[in-house]
């Protein structure tokens, strides 16, 4: 919807490059002003063009304004300089801490713990339902959201509303890097984007080089135990392990959390398995696996392996050193 | 809802030899479909390995195979198929008694709430007494009694419960219920370990060390109700005609709610709240069988069992190695069976 | 009005002993529907239950069979205290036909009549020849024998109800109870139903309480007739003491009028239409 007006401005200017609808007759009354020859007219027109505007409860537009396409092909008019930013995934609170832009955070999730700093901002909900009144009385100018919090219908609310929505959409740990780098760009941290990107593309790549030449041990992903689901080749967590070195037997799965057969996770004779929650205990028939055996059953760190946000390296650090301990020793950055 | 028979064979009533011929092929049958549900998985193991393993368990010794096989078929495919009789028989036998107790056809566990009510307690039990896996039987037993209470209560009006107020007043209780489960179990944290849908639809691939408490609670049920089952007869054709023919109604009422109660919680405990089994399997085993109960209960409890063994085998296997919930597949199968059943009775 | 009971004169020579005895029964539903009621039923009798909807002849058979437990009162059966028999007992001496008996399950009528041997046998088992034998038996005094293995959903409203007859009787109880046996039957069927009762009492079998709305019926084959209205008794005796048109206008609130049977004698009750 395209306004006429652009109320918080003085109500009569002609912006050169806005929409020019206002009739030439009109504009010409306006400039001249006192032509006492239409004022009747004039008023009318001014009516017409007051109720045809969008009238409705829409907020003061910034300043200015950057198009951008997000990682979902989203096209977004966000505000140039971004002051009240919402944050709707740890990771993205992460990602805008560390680059600095801390104070402009004005909300975030219910589940976003890090860094300190971030729980005493103002909770918006959780990331499944976060509450679109709060958004608004935060006088929030740009929403970060990401894909892994499956909010389709939710920009679609904010959209109407007028509020700037960029949805982030880390499908492998490659693209964390390029979204850190666009959020960056979004917010006008450049720079700081910059370094942080570099630092992790070169830890990355030096874990690409430690495990080129290893062979790839089996790994089971337990995400839950009754019934055993595991993670199918499309998810985040696989693409993990495979950076990490590892080979999950359920890497050919299409399906993203495939409930899986406890007899085919022992046929494949796993090396290596990990447990999703911190309090999983190991299942009894598993107990006989090479991973068990040799004692090779690692939990999934949730904060620091399935956030796409600045720490992931060192959650992929923590894997790579679980699945080759021969190549890499925990602990070493 | 009326039920006609099939065929007009003319069957007066039931006999010790037609009971026993009706148990013998039902029994042929879990034999055998408890052979192909040992035989049969995701990772295919030869019919002479699974011997040997089989032999190998039972006398004690080591056998010459291969530390997988052996988990596979001795911990993992043998002692699911037992849960799976054992679960089978136990949620037909209850629904044959909710159905004789509440004078319904569509009366069953399920159906009622009384599995959503069980499966609130062993939740529960999974929440409070994490260490102490017995209590979930229990806490299921409880919860299955209280849901029945409260089903039972709110059935009444001041002519008394009638059928379909009871029913409907189970429908309700349900759906209450299961928004409860839903509840906890995506927010408790000792929860966690069984996912909701287990808890809703039901899934055989937990573990099984229960088994032989299971199999106790079943057991002592099923003896309950089978005691009971000429008491169970005249209570189906109506509490007032039972009461002039000498049943015991209150009596008899209460002990076989109470052992409904018990199989029905012992049995969501291990597998969850799986819908069908009660409803479709006593239905199916009348229209072949008659109504006596003699035969309907036990016949029953080995119907169920072959059905759900069936169900298991399918849903293990027909997408491996994933899995279906069984409950999908004892809902893909009961419904339209249930249609079918439906169709022929009016 | 005649109000207790007083003894109807059935034969001459010694009277009866007494079979059933109800003293001072109160039961109360949703407020008092029997308030103090006290009647007594004699070998040999057959006792219609008349009066209009509500009257309370329903509860008060219910009380008697322990269908329904009374608030207060004594009921005994032979002198032994019906309250404090087990249900089995009182299953063995009373028979009873309820109005209707909606079934859904499959069941033959062989099973149905068999059920009524529930009392007699063992509580885990198969029934046994005895118990077939008597139900052959029965069900040929019913005419029911044809029914044998059909389902009882299947049948008429009236071969229904000859099977809960056969049913009632199949324990050779002592007394007999029956709430509306013959509604739903065809005149052929009502008058052998009761014709069979009534043989039944003069074998020496049993004796029989009849709930009816069948006024004539009730005249022709009944030895003794209570009246009731709202919970009480307002006439006890005879069809001949009984059935008189002031008592019956007076308690069905109908236009009737009384005379007599030409053939048999008891009274005969035809309506007469109001005038406009």
């Amino acid at each position: 919807m395209r306004a006429i007006f652009k109320p918080r401005s003085t109500a009569f200017s002609l912006r050169p490059g806005s929409a020019g609808i206002l009739p030439a007759g009109l504009a010409h009354a306006k400039s001249c002003g006192r032509d006492a020859r239409a004022p009747r007219f004039t008023l009318a027109l001014l009516l017409v063009a007051c109720i045809t505007s969008s009238c409705s409860s829409r907020r003061a537009a910034p300043a200015e304004t950057q198009a951008v396409t997000d990682e979902i092909g989203h096209a977004v008019s966000a505000p140039a300089n971004p002051q009240r930013i919402v944050s709707l995934a740890p990771s993205i609170t992460e990602t805008l801490f560390a680059l600095g832009l801390g104070d402009r955070v004005v909300g975030v999730t219910s589940y976003c713990d890090y860094p300190p700093e971030a729980t005493a901002k103002e909770k918006v909900g959780d990331t499944l339902r976060p509450s679109v009144e709060k958004i608004v009385a935060l006088r929030t100018d740009l929403v970060i959201a990401s894909t892994a919090s499956q909010l389709e219908q939710f920009i679609h609310k904010l959209d109407e509303l007028g509020i700037a929505v960029y949805v982030s959409n880390p499908r492998k740990v490659k693209d964390v890097a390029e979204t850190i780098a666009r959020i960056g760009a979004l917010t006008g941290a450049t720079e700081r984007a910059r370094e942080l990107s570099d630092k992790l593309q070169k830890r990355l790549a030096a874990i690409d080089a430690g495990v080129r030449a290893a062979p790839r041990p089996r790994v089971l992903i337990i995400l839950s135990t009754e019934p055993l689901i595991t993670a199918g080749g499309n998810t985040f967590v696989n693409d993990l392990i495979e950076r990490a070195g590892g080979r999950s037997i359920s890497a050919n799965e299409t399906a993203e959390y495939p409930q899986y057969s406890l007899e085919t996770a022992v046929a494949t004779r796993p090396e290596v398995i990990f447990l999703q929650a911190q309090d999983a205990r190991l299942p009894e028939r598993l107990k006989e696996t090479p991973a068990a055996r040799a004692g090779r059953v690692y939990h999934i760190d949730d904060n620091l392996m399935l956030r796409p946000g600045p720490r992931i390296l060192d959650g992929l650090e923590q894997m790579a050193a679980e699945i080759h301990p021969e190549i890499f020793k925990s602990g070493n950055r | 809802m009326r039920m006609t028979r099939a065929g007009t064979a003319a069957r007066e009533r039931l006999t010790a030899k037609r009971l026993a011929m009706m148990l013998a092929v039902l029994l042929l049958t879990v034999v055998v479909l408890l052979i192909v549900a040992i035989t049969i998985g995701s990772e295919s193991v030869k019919l002479a390995t699974i011997l040997k393993i089989m032999i190998a368990e039972i006398s004690g010794r080591a056998a010459d195979v291969t530390p997988e096989q052996r988990i596979i078929i001795a911990e993992i495919r043998l002692p699911r198929a037992l849960m799976t009789t054992v679960v089978g028989a136990a949620l037909a036998v209850a629904g044959a008694a909710f159905q004789a107790l509440l004078k319904n056809p569509l009366a069953e566990p399920a159906i009622l709430g009384v599995s959503s009510g069980a499966a609130i307690g062993a939740i529960a039990a999974t929440i409070f007494a994490e260490s102490l896996p017995v209590s979930r039987p229990i806490a299921a037993f409880i919860g299955a009694v209280v849901t029945v209470a409260f089903v039972y209560t709110m059935g009444q009006s001041r002519q008394g419960g009638s059928s379909e107020r009871l029913v409907l007043a189970g429908v309700i209780t349900n759906a209450l219920l299961s928004s409860i489960v839903i509840f906890l179990v995506t927010t408790a944290a000792g929860a966690r370990q069984r996912s909701v849908i287990s808890w809703l639809i039901g899934d055989m691939s937990g573990e099984t060390s229960l088994l032989p408490l299971v199999a106790l609670f079943v057991l002592a049920g099923f003896a309950v109700i089978y005691i009971h089952a000429r008491s169970l007869n005249l209570l189906m054709v109506g509490e007032p005609d039972a009461l002039a023919l000498g049943v015991e109604v209150k009596r008899v009422k209460l002990m076989v709610y109470i052992a409904a109660s018990l199989i029905t919680g012992a049995a969501v405990a291990v597998s969850g709240a799986i819908g069908f089994v009660g409803l479709i399997i006593p239905h199916a085993v009348r229209l072949v069988g008659g109504s006596d109960n003699r035969l309907v209960v036990p016949a029953s409890a080995l119907a169920g069992s072959a059905f759900l063994l069936l169900a298991d085998t399918i849903a293990r296997t027909v997408i491996a190695p994933r899995e279906l919930h069984i409950g999908v597949i004892t809902a893909l199968v009961g419904a339209p069976v249930f249609i079918y059943l439906l169709r022929r009775t009016s | 009005m005649i109000r207790g009971y007083s003894y109807p004169s059935l034969t001459p020579g010694p009277r009866p002993p007494i079979m059933l005895e109800v003293s001072d029964i109160r039961f109360s539903y949703a407020g008092p529907v029997l308030r103090g009621l006290t009647l007594a039923v004699r070998d040999g009798e057959l006792l219609a239950l008349l009066g209009p909807n509500g009257a309370g002849k329903s509860t008060l058979v219910k009380l008697i069979v322990g269908i329904l437990r009374p608030a207060s009162g004594k009921l005994l059966l032979d002198g032994r205290d019906l309250q404090a028999m087990s249900r089995r007992e009182a299953a063995r001496l009373i028979g009873y036909v309820a109005q209707e008996s909606v079934v859904m399950f499959p069941l033959t009528a062989m099973e149905y009549v068999l059920q009524g041997r529930f009392a007699q046998g063992r509580l885990i088992g198969f029934e046994s020849d005895e118990d077939l034998r008597e139900a052959r038996r029965v069900m040929e005094l019913t005419e029911t024998t044809d029914f044998a293995g059909r389902l009882v959903q299947e049948l008429s409203g009236g071969e229904r109800q000859r099977v809960m007859l056969a049913r009632a009787l199949v324990a050779r109880p002592r007394l007999l109870v029956l709430d509306e046996p013959v509604a739903n039957l065809d005149i052929a069927h009502q008058v052998k139903t009761l014709e069979l009762v009534k043989r039944l009492i003069d074998d020496g079998e049993l004796s029989a309480i009849v709930v009816t709305h069948e006024l004539n019926l009730a005249a022709e084959f009944a030895t003794s007739v209570l009246l009731m209205r709202a919970g009480e008794i307002t006439a006890h005796g005879s069809p001949r003491e009984v059935m008189t048109e002031s008592h019956l206008r007076e308690v069905f609130n109908a236009p009737l009028a009384v005379d007599a049977n030409p053939a048999s004698g008891a009274p005969r009750i035809t309506i007469v239409k109001r005038d406009a």
